[in-house]
């Protein structure tokens, strides 16, 4: 069935670690986070999280960074392009702002408080062929991704335009904490000590085309799973990541064994960690290097799968394996932890997202074949 | 590009309050699960007993308004200085209906959610179509719950404040035997328009196919 080969043309990204994508990948491989505790969000408590350092508003962010990508591209516009937005909490912090103030709802605009407030904003910037808005929680924009690959990969686009957002608001911040799931220190995915995650913001644009240009990176090939196990708590032996990343291999027509590096969920809570680094040991016996780059980004929720996706064009393009930070002691010492950024021949790369109702999705990148 | 859907099965619930027709307790005698689902899971859960063909698979399910009473509780909490529920947090992000689906069926396969305003549902089916290209029988379905306290604070045109509807479709090389368009139904929310005129016109079709512009 398939017809089209999808290529990673174009990228944009802010996070709290760099308000570029290059700055990120540099701020990765020195160590840099972006991660700071703040005592203001919870009571009696400190939190660490990853705010964008430069203060803006959503409309401004969202237009310039697809501005950037629209520039790098050469396109004229995006006229013949599909919108592809993945969010898990869209115009929340909107909402909240108007309802903490006023206490009651009135004033609050339908259209800019759902997922699909992201879309709706940038309608007004840019004339795009189409939309449609991903809400899977931590793995929105993996899947925003996915359904770029699959309608270039199946003939109905030769564009698209893939839009991971998410803005810090007090729900999220709260909720993970009524979890009891935020650190507050820089989090240490995979160490024995980790003791939670950091909640974070960015933004997180990538430009999928069917035609190959000369920086282009390749995307093979997308995994999705349900753990069906619980709403909150992966199964303990990884299997619902594990199934993904086994689809993802099946949809790029690859072995285990060709995956040279994995760019972890890995957030940086015990119950995340311990799952998935089970699934990466029984899939991958050939030990690929693994990192999560959580401990400089956050964890950015919906922007999540789209932000690392960058991070994983960017190891191809530059033939750099992005480190782990803050891993002292891993639990699981079956995986192969990259500790300093090292230059290596890279030719596949996997990308895992994971989140909130077991909903899994691995993505592959590679060389162009 | 045009994909012709055949639809094997369909259903759908309308509450101009709350659905009172729901069989949560004997759907799901599990007494823990059921306690923590929320009214677009119970929906869910009703709509999958109600159509047929569909013995487990990929769910692609869509939502414009996502889960409108955990994320009031929060908000209300946190005006409130008062801790958030942990089962609210968990059960306040868009894909909580179809996961409790996949946990209750053991449906280990590709549940995906969107959420695109009034186009909701318009793009429940063309995902749905999308997908089915790959030879599949796919469960789509949309659900919307709006029966919290003060809605109408922001609701000035929805009459049935919970809906849902679910289709049961595969690709069909066969010519379309409706079209797609909205509900002539008034008082309903866009967001399940186009899905719900083809689970009523189905009802009335022998062998109903609906054809689907990507």
């Amino acid at each position: 069935m398939l017809k089209s080969r999808v290529f990673v043309n174009c990228f944009a990204s802010v996070c709290c670690a760099s308000e570029d994508s290059e700055g990120l990948f540099e701020a990765i491989c020195s160590h840099q986070s972006g991660i700071r505790a703040y005592d203001c969000y919870v009571e009696d408590k400190f939190v660490a999280l990853g705010k964008i350092q430069k203060s803006f508003n959503i409309e401004d962010i969202l237009y310039s960074t697809c501005r950037d990508v629209l520039k790098q591209s050469g396109l004229e516009n995006f006229e013949d392009t599909l919108l592809v937005v993945g969010s898990s909490v869209g115009g929340m912090q909107n909402s909240e702002e108007i309802f903490l103030k006023e206490h009651h709802y009135k004033n609050i605009n339908p259209e800019l408080h759902n997922i699909n407030a992201i879309a709706y904003i940038l309608k007004e910037k840019f004339v795009f062929k189409d939309d449609i808005s991903f809400s899977t929680a931590c793995t929105s924009s993996a899947n925003a991704l996915g359904y770029g690959y699959e309608v270039i990969s199946k003939g109905v686009y030769k564009n698209v335009l893939v839009v991971g957002f998410d803005t810090l608001s007090q729900t999220t911040i709260h909720g993970f904490s009524s979890l009891g799931v935020l650190s507050s220190s820089t989090c240490k995915p995979f160490d024995k000590q980790r003791d939670g995650m950091n909640v974070a913001e960015g933004i997180a644009v990538v430009l999928l085309q069917s035609r190959q240009k000369e920086q282009s990176i390749e995307f093979f090939g997308v995994g999705y799973s349900s753990d069906a196990y619980h709403m909150t708590h992966p199964s303990p032996d990884g299997q619902g990541a594990k199934m993904a990343m086994r689809r993802a291999l099946q949809s790029a027509n690859i072995n285990a064994d060709d995956i040279d590096y994995i760019n972890a969920h890995g957030t940086g809570t015990p119950a995340n960690d311990s799952s998935e680094s089970c699934a990466i040991d029984s899939l991958f016996p050939h030990k690929p290097f693994v990192s999560s780059t959580k401990s400089i980004t956050g964890h950015t929720l919906g922007a999540a799968g789209a932000l690392e996706a960058i991070v994983c064009v960017l190891a191809l393009q530059k033939q750099i394996i992005p480190p782990n930070t803050n891993l002292e002691a891993p639990e699981n010492e079956m995986l192969n932890y990259v500790y300093e950024a090292k230059k290596k021949e890279l030719r596949y790369v996997l990308s895992n997202s994971l989140a909130f109702g077991g909903n899994n999705t691995a993505l592959i990148f590679g060389l162009p074949r | 590009m045009k994909i012709n859907l055949e639809i094997l099965s369909s259903a759908y619930l309308l509450g101009e309050k709350s659905i009172d027709t729901l069989r949560t307790k004997e759907l799901v005698p599990q007494m823990m699960i059921r306690r923590r689902l929320t009214r677009a899971s119970k929906i869910a859960v009703e709509l999958l007993a109600r159509v047929e063909h569909f013995q487990g698979g990929r769910v692609m399910f869509g939502s414009s308004f996502g889960e409108l009473e955990t994320t009031a509780n929060i908000l209300h909490a946190i005006k409130d200085a008062q801790p958030i529920s942990p089962t609210d947090f968990q059960n306040s992000v868009y894909n909580t209906a179809v996961s409790y689906l996949s946990i209750l069926n053991n449906n280990q396969n590709e549940i995906l959610t969107l959420s695109s305003g009034d186009k909701t549902s318009l793009n429940v089916l063309k995902m749905g179509a999308l997908k089915a290209l790959d030879g599949d029988v796919i469960l789509l379905m949309c659900v919307e719950s709006l029966d919290i306290s003060n809605i109408a604070e922001v609701n000035k045109c929805i009459d049935f404040l919970e809906s849902g509807v679910a289709l049961v479709v595969r690709v069909s090389d066969k010519k379309a035997t409706m079209s797609l368009q909205k509900s002539e139904l008034l008082g309903i929310p866009n967001s399940i328009s186009q899905m719900l005129h083809v689970a009523q016109k189905a009802e009335e079709l022998q062998n109903p196919i609906v054809e689907i512009e990507l």
